[in-house]
């Protein structure tokens, strides 16, 4: 199904010739039951925002121009300050003068925050928010390994496997590299070897794992080499008690088909000239060649992985120090959420208008989307004029069995707590008898029965399923 | 992937093959006799007899192993791979602010990177062989000359290549056990063969290519990497 070949690559270079077409026909999701034991061709793309982010200035935010979070006797009452006024971005700046000062953005049922692009909010009939996740814990590594894992962590270590680590191991090993992780903390504890991460930072890294480095050998005494390894010796069978020369052996031939695949120029951002379907990826995600280790090259490096078959789950890490204690906060936390956001709505774009392995579908109507950081900031300022660690989180997810154009889940306003909500429709309740409380194991038990998969290695949590959210 | 998955059954059948003729003798069947009353069969143990969990090295293992098998050059450095320590974390090594528990998985990124240090390492030990006057200092070259072939010195080359399985694998092939290095015979063979291709005159660097292959392949080895 997902054998990476020369055709199958010529193939979706033709269908990226035509992706602004494509985008038109291939864009839309439809409502997808995932089959029982999930889409082989299911995807993941879990994008994570390393520091904390300020969910006042994105997904959960308040009216600027409301008297309870802008004056003095208001934010006093209400815990909550929404200080857009001190936030320098221009992009901020702008949605400021374009709201009228509220810095409140509609998008069909979804409220953004000042600080989200255009580029993000305009695929809000495919997105749904969760808001007022509970994130039981100020602590970064705690938070970050805990919506990574979806089970609360052992001390500062992980407990479980990487989200994209259950996804790459549901379907057996059918692609290059079933479990790509960009930047990324992800984690294997008891899945199959071949669900492992493949950690790279930076595409040259992606280079690095996909053809040969240094000393090459002759193609005569590798074609020797390949015959001699096909046939291996006796004594890896004493070796063998667990498993691990077996896996060791099927690794390092899995590695040889990976580098002498020539494949790499696929993933080759510095090539001159770059191959047309990375020049397509290029337009899409409007990257110079300057800008390919930043924001941007992350970005373009998961949607390539996705897009041309060599990864099932991608867990990314797009954009980080922002951890904004200080008064640096009103200069940097936008200017770095505002290109991030910016550089994931385009990632999103070129998924909806790149097909499918030849499936006739958009590689986007395969994707289901987690996009989160470790917790969110504290709704007033500090004393130094930063914002600190605040419990209550949000975060956004879609799929092909995922709600779009949803709000799910709430803060009060009043020190923007977390609200229980009714799991049928994500609305606060009072009723004792429906009333729960989102957590992260909330969010990755829903996403992964929303592609069909096995959540019994959460059962230690207790997750309750988020019905609401699902089609 | 059909294709992969393919060569790991092959692989998997060929090490259970193996397993009839190669698993260790844990228990020696003539023990048997003089057991004790009601002790279940020796057979029946030995079918249950398994031995300890393997696994894979860790990076500092590799860090430590690299040079003992490599050698050192007449400078007395240690030879090892020059990117051990920039992949060290995509090798699994925890920096324990992050990660604290290392990634053991033999994973095809380590398998790749194993076959990037083997070519790397290899090569280095070519290169430095032949700066070593002494026979005892060399380590691809131990008991043969720059010149030595399977047809020149067999003696010699499968001195050496008891000696290199020893030295990279840990394990003894006795010296009437031809079968025991019999496939990387045939690869020295076959290595320098294809090197020379149509060229009449022998050259060094046509033998260098076999020996090279010799020590890609012991160090690509699970021999090398599970324990």
């Amino acid at each position: 199904m997902a054998q990476h070949t020369r055709r199958r690559f010529l193939e979706i270079a033709g269908l990226l010739g035509g992706g602004v077409l494509l985008n038109t026909t291939l864009g839309s999701r439809p409502a997808l039951a995932a089959p029982p034991g999930g889409d082989p061709d299911g995807l993941l793309l879990a994008v994570y925002f390393n520091g904390g982010w300020d969910q006042l200035m994105l997904f959960d935010p308040r009216d600027h121009t409301d008297p309870r979070f802008s004056t003095t006797d208001g934010i006093a009452a209400s815990g909550i300050q929404t200080a857009y006024n001190l936030i320098t971005d221009s992009g901020v700046r702008a949605v400021m003068d374009a709201t009228g000062g509220r810095g409140i953005q509609q998008r069909g049922n979804l409220v953004f925050g000042p600080a989200v692009p255009e580029a993000f909010m305009q695929h809000y009939q495919d997105l749904a928010v969760i808001r007022g996740i509970d994130m039981e814990t100020l602590t970064h590594e705690v938070g970050r390994r805990y919506l990574i894992t979806g089970k609360f962590p052992r001390g500062l270590a992980a407990a479980g496997s990487s989200v994209g680590t259950v996804v790459a191991s549901a379907h057996g090993e059918t692609r290059n590299i079933p479990h790509l992780a960009i930047a990324s903390e992800a984690y294997n504890e008891g899945h199959a070897a071949y669900a492992s991460p493949i950690q790279v930072n930076v595409p040259s890294d992606m280079l690095r794992v996909l053809r040969p480095e240094g000393r090459a050998l002759p193609a005569a005494s590798q074609s020797l080499l390949n015959d001699f390894q096909s046939l291996p010796g006796c004594e890896a069978a004493t070796l063998d008690a667990s498993g691990q020369a077996s896996l060791y052996l099927a690794s390092r031939q899995k590695a040889n088909l990976i580098t002498q695949s020539g494949d790499f120029d696929l993933f080759n951002f510095s090539r001159n000239p770059l191959l047309p379907e990375v020049q397509t990826l290029f337009s899409a995600l409007n990257i110079s060649s300057s800008e390919i280790n930043g924001v941007k090259g992350r970005a373009a490096l998961a949607g390539q992985a996705l897009a041309t078959g060599y990864a099932q789950a991608v867990s990314l890490q797009l954009e980080g120090g922002l951890d904004d204690h200080f008064a640096s906060w009103t200069s940097n936390h936008a200017q770095r959420l505002r290109p991030a956001l910016e550089a994931l709505g385009n990632l999103i774009t070129f998924l909806k208008g790149t097909e499918y392995q030849g499936s006739g579908a958009s590689v986007w109507s395969k994707t289901t989307l987690l996009v989160f950081s470790e917790f969110s900031r504290t709704p007033r300022l500090n004393a130094s004029g930063g914002r600190d660690h605040h419990l209550a989180a949000s975060c956004v997810v879609a799929g092909p069995s995922i709600r779009g154009n949803l709000s799910y889940g709430a803060t009060s306003d009043r020190q923007q707590a977390v609200e229980f909500v009714d799991v049928d429709t994500g609305a606060p309740t009072q009723d004792a008898s429906k009333a729960r409380r989102i957590r992260p194991a909330e969010v990755h038990h829903t996403l992964l029965h929303s592609m069909g998969l096995d959540t019994s290695h959460l059962s230690n949590q207790s997750p309750v399923l988020l019905t609401g959210l699902l089609r | 992937m059909r294709r992969i998955i393919l060569v790991a059954c092959l692989l998997s059948c060929g090490l259970a093959g193996c397993d009839q003729d190669a698993v260790p003798p844990v228990l020696d069947a003539d023990r048997s006799e003089g057991l004790p009353p009601n002790h279940p069969e020796v057979d029946e143990l030995r079918s249950l007899a398994t031995s300890r969990g393997s696994g894979r090295l860790s990076v500092n293992q590799l860090r430590l192993s690299f040079p003992l098998v490599a050698g050192q050059t007449p400078d007395g450095e240690d030879i090892s791979w020059g990117n051990l320590e920039r992949y060290a974390a995509a090798l699994g090594e925890p920096d324990y602010a992050d990660v604290t528990i290392e990634n053991l998985d033999p994973s095809p990124l380590y398998a790749k990177f194993m076959d990037d240090a083997s070519r790397d390492v290899c090569g280095r030990i070519l290169d430095n062989d032949p700066q070593l006057d002494a026979a005892q200092d060399r380590t691809l070259y131990r008991f043969v000359d720059v010149l030595d072939t399977v047809e020149t010195n067999p003696a010699g080359v499968d001195q050496n290549l008891r000696y290199l399985k020893l030295r990279f694998h840990g394990v003894r092939v006795p010296d009437d056990d031809a079968q025991g290095i019999a496939p990387l015979r045939t690869l020295f063979a076959r290595g320098v063969e294809a090197a020379r291709g149509t060229q009449s005159a022998l050259t060094e660097a046509h033998v260098r290519e076999g020996w090279r292959l010799v020590c890609v392949a012991l160090m690509t080895a699970p021999e090398f990497h599970i324990y």
